[in-house]
């Protein structure tokens, strides 16, 4: 209901990197070493010894020596983690301890081995296969008529909100939410349909037998149904966004176009709390939904309540300008009545580092002095405040409001933020011998109304880098196609999943299976709470005792002394480890949901695409290395 | 025809198992081949003998469970064998939502071919299967016979030097099987190698050089099809511009008397169902109208006119 983003949890960083590919290649890692032990157990003593000696006596060495490697590493992270009496790691929370470097050098070992050959075969491949085998796929969907069926259905679609009541200031949002539902739902399922049944409706057909007949790398098939349906997909999926976004931008209503018409750039600080319990939290007002703390106006006496926004690394482009734009937008919870057409207020108090005690008052008496017969907002009151902005490293706004529901705003002058940014390593010394330095820029947020409560999250207060005001129709529609470059994320995984388990399963199992993983994909964080046990509740076996001895909640049972209860708390850790193992499986799926940055009108920046499509790489090519395998080792005409 | 071998089968074993690893059946056992450059080799044998099983194998579509297989001398999973092998199906497994031109173009491009070898070569092969003018149709709207000549088109799309044919003239009428034998002896008067393998044993007979006879995956016969039809024990005699009367009858019997020999039978030469059809519906052609006359199957069949591959080689 705001014009805010709202976070579970943190998008993906630049920084988040190298951790990343850490869990990546553990992870990943794991699985490898689970193949080559099946390929040592099952497939090995099967080979005769013309099979053997095919392979080169190079790749044997790589092969074996890699296995040992990853053998002993993992002997190694084992005893480490037996000696350290270290817990599993925490995959929400990676460290990277002396024998999770071993276990990442395990994994590194494990995944060289299996994917050595996969690599090999890549530079045996040719484009002009695959793009046959790509256009074949296109021209297949196309001359099935399935996607003209579904692009049909679509459309209908689109039109739905004709039918769902909005508030004229939401229109937006409803429209963007709508048009991203419809072609989410129908585009995935298309896609899911298509590529699902392609290779084993060619193997069933035996079309396929014409292809691995001709000098065509079995991975190529692969290769070339995945990059035709994507083409395909994406083909629909601009087409479809160009019209959507059409019909979006149609007759909007003025107050919906300056919420959510234009493509914000935020930057956000870090939000803290001052004079509450917990410098983390705020005051819990009872709400179900504990995504925002909540400050109050103390009663006199007391220390006021701050929400305080840290902000590290501020854009030095910000200190050019004369004024820079702060939007925020905060929930109301009133405990009294309030007047009717009466906003809450609040106060903000903006900080640079440099700022010394007194700063403050000596701001406020010379902008008095100097302010008298300024009109507000005129050229001559902008440039006084930004002087003494960057004099004192200080500027406050009082009495601002707060409305349920609505974006509001205010500007700080750029001479504060040049003050920020600043050199002064007087001043630097003299902080560091108080304690830690400040952030460069903070803002101090305090309530102004008794008994009434404003609540916040990091995400609800921030500067605005973009310069445009009101609603930026250009902005907008460019940021829309960012926007399905996320549905497109969701469609490329799909389509890779599906490809990937046809190669080896039939059609129906496929799409099931697809169906499965994406979906679990959406409840993935659950997922992973239950994998480390943070759920309410206790694992399965113990929330199921629960119900029949109807206790809701109580102190966990790995803490109770009786037997039975300890069993259950076994059993639940027993399959929180299996879970553990298999969570990586499931695709991150909310990674790729972008649309809510669109109806929200914020910007979707190009590293936060980068990383998304760097996510799904990572996720998928584990599994198109399994396709190589389940290709090769598989016998075409056997199953016919 | 020389010498060098393409394929060589070295006690190549198959034997289908289940899930579990279980023996299922023991498809092909131990065979032992030789196929050379040039010739055209066919496979013979009833259904489940393991003609296809072979065949398969050869082309990699299954992994021997005992044994090798060669072609040209590369083993039978190297996908660069491919380059110079065209395959034929039993049934024409094709993209049927493709045209005769798409269908060649798709394989063409599978070779690696650049664009305007694939064109002329799609456009030769169109006519050489006499679908010029059908290019454009889907195939989903060909006969069974239009297909399994666009099949072979797309085996040959690569010019290749073996072509293994699966019951190429399986479903073709009499006019399409025949057209398909004379473009295997085509075949291998341009010194390519044919391997097909077929359970309908005139066809074998009209064009190999050399045929395997399979039975519950052992090899019971190899060899060239004249020595291994040759029966020693028996002479034929034709003669021409004489009447059979019961003297002429009388003086072979008392030839083939002083020579230790017998008279099995004694009659007019007939020729094959197949020639028969052929020559009437050539002439049903040449004289449009022509009906059938009761009485006038009491005709003298005369001999067929030797005009094309098949006959001339008889």
């Amino acid at each position: 209901m705001f014009a805010v983003i709202t976070f579970d949890r943190e998008p993906l960083r630049v920084e988040d990197l190298p951790a990343g590919i850490v869990q990546w290649t553990q992870s990943v890692g794991g699985f490898a070493t689970i193949g080559l032990i099946l390929f040592f157990l099952v497939a090995l003593p099967r080979w005769r010894p013309q099979d053997y000696a095919a392979v080169p006596g190079w790749l044997k060495t790589f092969f074996l020596s890699c296995c040992g490697l990853s053998a002993l590493f993992y002997i190694a992270a084992g005893i480490g983690f037996l000696t350290s009496g270290a817990d599993e790691p925490d995959p929400e929370k990676f460290v990277l301890t002396t024998p999770n470097l071993l276990l990442t050098l395990a994994g590194a070992c494990s995944i060289l081995a299996a994917g050595l050959p996969f690599i090999l075969n890549l530079f045996r491949e040719r484009f002009r296969r695959i793009y046959a085998l790509a256009k074949l796929s296109f021209k297949e969907a196309i001359r099935r008529r399935v996607i003209y069926a579904f692009s049909g259905m679509l459309l209908v679609f689109l039109f739905a909100s004709w039918f769902i009541p909005s508030w004229h200031k939401d229109q937006v949002r409803t429209y963007v939410g709508v048009v991203f539902l419809a072609m989410n739902a129908l585009l995935l399922f298309t896609a899911a349909l298509l590529s699902s049944f392609s290779i084993p409706s060619d193997i069933k057909q035996q079309t396929i037998h014409t292809i691995v007949t001709k000098p065509v790398e079995r991975f190529e098939i692969v290769l070339g149904r995945f990059f035709g349906f994507l083409a395909l997909m994406t083909l629909v999926l601009v087409a479809m966004t160009g019209i959507s976004l059409l019909y979006v931008l149609r007759g909007i209503h003025p107050e919906a176009a300056a919420e959510s018409l234009k493509a914000r750039v935020p930057y956000y600080g870090d939000l803290l709390f001052e004079n509450t319990d917990d410098p983390r939290k705020g005051t819990n007002v009872g709400r179900e939904w504990e995504y925002r703390d909540y400050i109050t106006r103390p009663m006199p006496g007391q220390p006021a309540q701050t929400a305080r926004w840290d902000f590290v690394n501020l854009p030095a482009s910000l200190a050019n300008r004369p004024e820079v734009r702060c939007e925020y937008t905060f929930d109301v919870y009133r405990t009294t009545k309030g007047e009717e057409g009466k906003d809450v207020y609040c106060t903000f108090r903006f900080y640079s580092w440099r700022f010394r005690k007194g700063d403050d008052e000596a701001f406020r008496k010379e902008r008095e002095e100097r302010g008298k017969g300024l009109i507000e907002g005129s050229a001559e009151e902008i440039a006084l405040n930004n002087e003494l902005a960057e004099k004192y490293g200080f500027f406050e706004r009082d009495s601002r409001p707060v409305t349920d529901y609505r974006t509001l705003s205010l500007t700080i002058p750029g001479g504060l933020i040049k003050n920020a940014l600043q050199a002064d390593p007087e001043r630097e010394s003299e902080l560091k011998l108080l304690g830690p330095v400040p952030a460069p820029l903070q803002c101090r947020v305090t309530c102004d109304s008794y008994t009434q409560y404003v609540g916040m999250a990091k995400r609800d207060l921030y500067f605005r880098l973009d310069e445009r005001e009101g609603s930026d129709r250009v902005r907008f529609a460019i940021n829309f196609f960012k926007g399905a470059f996320g549905l497109w994320l969701q469609m490329a995984l799909i389509i890779g999943l599906a490809v990937v388990l046809s190669t080896y399963l039939n059609g129906v199992i496929s799409l099931l299976i697809t169906m499965i993983l994406f979906f679990g994909g959406l409840g993935r964080e659950f997922v992973a709470e239950v994998a480390v046990g943070k759920n309410e509740g206790g694992g399965p076996l113990e929330a199921m005792v629960r119900i029949t001895r109807r206790e809701l909640s109580g102190a966990s049972f790995s803490e109770s002394t009786s037997i039975s209860d300890q069993i259950v708390s076994g059993t639940d850790e027993a399959f929180r480890w299996v879970v553990r193992r298999i969570i990586d499986v499931i695709p991150d799926v909310d990674r790729f949901e972008m649309s809510n940055y669109v109806a929200e009108g914020f910007d979707i920046s190009w590293t936060q695409m980068g990383l998304s499509g760097l996510l799904l790489f990572a996720y998928l090519a584990p599994w198109f290395v399994l396709a190589f395998y389940l290709m090769r080792w598989r016998e075409i005409a056997s199953s016919t | 025809m020389t010498h060098e071998v393409i394929v060589e089968t070295r006690k190549l074993t198959k034997i289908y198992r289940d899930f579990w690893g279980r023996q299922k059946k023991t498809a092909l056992r131990a065979l032992n081949i030789e196929i050379r450059k040039g010739e055209i080799f066919g496979l013979l044998g009833p259904n489940g003998s393991g003609k296809t099983t072979t065949i398969k194998l050869l082309l990699g579509l299954l992994f021997p469970t005992e044994g090798e297989a060669f072609l040209f001398g590369k083993p039978a999973a190297d996908v660069s064998k491919n380059e110079r092998i065209g395959y034929l199906p039993e049934e024409s497994y094709l993209y049927r939502f493709l045209n005769a031109e798409e269908t060649l173009d798709f394989y063409g491009r599978l070779f690696d071919l650049p664009p305007r070898v694939r064109e002329t070569r799609a456009q030769e092969l169109i006519e050489k299967v006499g679908l010029k003018n059908d290019r454009k149709r889907k195939l989903r709207e060909y006969s069974k016979g239009m297909r399994q000549r666009i099949g072979l088109a797309q085996a040959l799309i690569n010019d290749p030097d073996l072509v293994i044919l699966d019951e190429p003239t399986s479903g073709l009428d009499p006019l399409g099987a025949r057209w398909m034998k004379n473009l295997i002896v085509e075949l291998r008067n341009l010194g390519k190698t044919v391997i097909m393998c077929s359970h309908r044993l005139e066809d074998v007979q009209d064009v190999c050089d050399r045929i395997a006879i399979l039975n519950e995956g052992e090899l019971q016969a190899y060899g060239e099809v004249k020595t291994l039809l040759q029966d020693v024990n028996r002479v034929e005699l034709r003669a021409s511009e004489i009447q059979l009367t019961e003297q002429l009858r009388r003086d072979l019997e008392e030839v083939l008397a002083r020579h230790g020999g017998r008279i099995d039978t004694v009659g007019h030469p007939t020729t094959t169902l197949e020639d028969y059809f052929l020559r009437i519906v050539e002439e049903s052609k040449r004289h449009p109208g022509r009906r059938y006359q009761p009485g006038s199957e009491k005709e003298t069949i005369k001999p067929a006119v030797q005009s094309d591959a098949i006959t001339e080689r008889r």
